[in-house]
């Protein structure tokens, strides 16, 4: 099966041909945004592009496709399956996970009732961004994270972008390869990307997917039914999530998790993170590098912040 | 001996002709039935799994007769392509080349168009009940259908033997 088709899949029609026809390369396409009234945006590398008419990318502002009301009707039936009611958890929290564990954020008029988010309507705005399943990029984290062939509790820290999610699902496989057993609580369906139940990506051979269920209780329901010797975890910081954390790591599991934030300074912000640094939950933090390529790791501290080297 | 032979064979044949008109009615009002079952049975996934229509069409197929079967294979196999630019084209098409065909009884047919056409949109409380709407419809015609169905059954087996058996007198 052709690497990305699942992202393009869900464009509309003509946005489809017109980028096919572009012979993009997928492993370094970023994000594709999709805004009504305005120019389709590709960043491609670390650049920006727009959709030209008639030849590809360019970065020149004229003849660019403009993305219609039409296009982006369209586009949501492909994001949905043309099924949007199987999504309104998901559309709730401003994103939709679509086969392949890409990612499709959308904005536009929230509805509330009695003061929560009930649905969003009159959607303008999707931003397509791109997984990556890079195997081997966790290899480096795994040698200086693990000891005789054990995964360190380890908590991977970087800004939105940086590859937080294609590092963890690389460190999942790794250390399922090596024996160990891992339990994933995938809330967003963005580290397995499941169809059907069953990991899309490869997660190893001894993982087991707890997909599309809070962080929180995925997390207890693993350790009550599946024994992990780890369990991995993707974007914590809630307060849910550091109870689930501590009553997983009290139960002898090797917690694997990622977080958002400039440095382990930033996560100390974070009050329930501050709890978890300072009962010293993780020994190894992981800091990705913003400036640099996807993935590029930027220092490795240990439990009492001090950089490791070499 | 060949004059009753003979006579026996027009009143087989006579018999055998009214109970396979009577067969054909009855045959209306179970593919009714069975669209009527594969309704809940999409009720049952999108309630259960909130499960997106192409996978819910694929598995209900397993459970459909082999009247539906195809069918609902075709439109699961069109959604999953993302080639159509709507769920309402990929139902009413695949409808009328391969469901069409096999119904005998048009009136079934109208509900399931109407629902393809709003299915999908919004959540699944409107969902259920353009379910239940298309429900409800094949239920009235079902309960519209059945005494006539009943009559008709009746009339084409003593038709059959009595034809037979007029044949019979008038050749003999």
């Amino acid at each position: 099966m052709k690497e990305g088709y699942e992202v393009f899949q869900i464009l509309p029609l003509k946005i489809r041909d017109m980028i096919t026809n572009s012979r993009l390369d997928f492993a370094i396409l970023q994000e594709i945004r999709l805004r009504t009234g305005q120019p389709v945006i590709l960043r491609y590398g670390s650049r920006e592009y727009f959709l030209s008419e008639h030849q590809g990318l360019t970065v020149k502002k004229e003849n660019v496709h403009i993305f219609t009301k039409e296009e982006l009707r369209q586009a949501l039936e492909y994001i949905s399956s043309y099924s949007l009611y199987a999504y309104e958890e998901q559309m709730k929290q401003g994103y939709i996970t679509i086969r392949g564990g890409h990612r499709v954020g959308l904005s536009g008029t929230v509805v509330m009732e009695k003061d929560k988010i009930k649905s969003m309507k009159h959607i303008s705005c999707l931003n397509i961004r791109v997984a990556h399943q890079v195997k081997g990029c966790a290899a480096g984290i795994y040698k200086k994270c693990s000891i005789e062939g054990k995964m360190m509790p380890t908590l991977i820290i970087s800004p939105p972008g940086c590859g937080k999610t294609t590092l963890l699902r690389d460190l999942i496989r790794i250390i399922s390869n090596h024996g160990q057993t891992v339990g994933v609580a995938d809330e967003r369906s963005e580290v397995g990307a499941a169809y059907l139940g069953v990991p899309q990506n490869d997660l190893g051979i001894r993982t087991d997917l707890m997909d599309g269920c809070k962080k929180d209780e995925g997390m207890n329901m693993l350790i009550r039914s599946m024994a992990p010797e780890v369990i991995a975890v993707d974007e914590v910081g809630s307060r849910e999530d550091v109870d689930a954390l501590f009553f997983c790591a009290y139960r002898g599991c090797t917690m694997l998790a990622t977080a958002h934030g400039k440095s382990r300074d930033s996560i100390l912000k974070n009050p329930y993170m501050k709890e978890v640094a300072q009962k010293k939950m993780f020994q190894r933090y992981v800091l990705l590098d913003s400036t640099g390529k996807p993935g590029s790791v930027k220092k490795i501290l240990d439990e009492n912040g001090v950089e490791l080297y070499d | 001996m060949i004059k009753g032979l003979g006579v026996m064979v027009v009143i087989f044949a006579g018999v055998c002709f009214g109970f396979s008109k009577a067969a054909k009615e009855q045959k209306k009002l179970e593919q009714g039935i069975s669209l009527k079952r594969m309704l809940y049975l999409l009720q049952g996934e999108i309630r259960y799994g909130f499960t997106p229509l192409p996978e819910a069409i694929a598995i209900i197929a397993g459970k459909t007769t082999k009247e539906i079967q195809p069918f609902l294979l075709e439109v699961s196999k069109q959604l999953e392509s993302y080639s159509e630019e709507s769920f309402a084209s990929v139902w009413q098409k695949t409808l009328d080349e391969k469901l069409r065909p096999q119904i005998m009884e048009e009136k079934f047919l109208e509900p399931i168009l109407s629902m393809g056409e709003t299915i999908g949109y919004l959540d699944k409380e409107m969902q259920e009940k353009t379910i239940n709407f298309a429900i409800e419809q094949v239920e009235d015609e079902i309960f519209q259908m059945k005494d006539q169905v009943i009559k008709n059954c009746k009339m084409y087996r003593s038709l059959g033997l009595s034809f037979s058996l007029l044949i019979v007198i008038i050749l003999i």
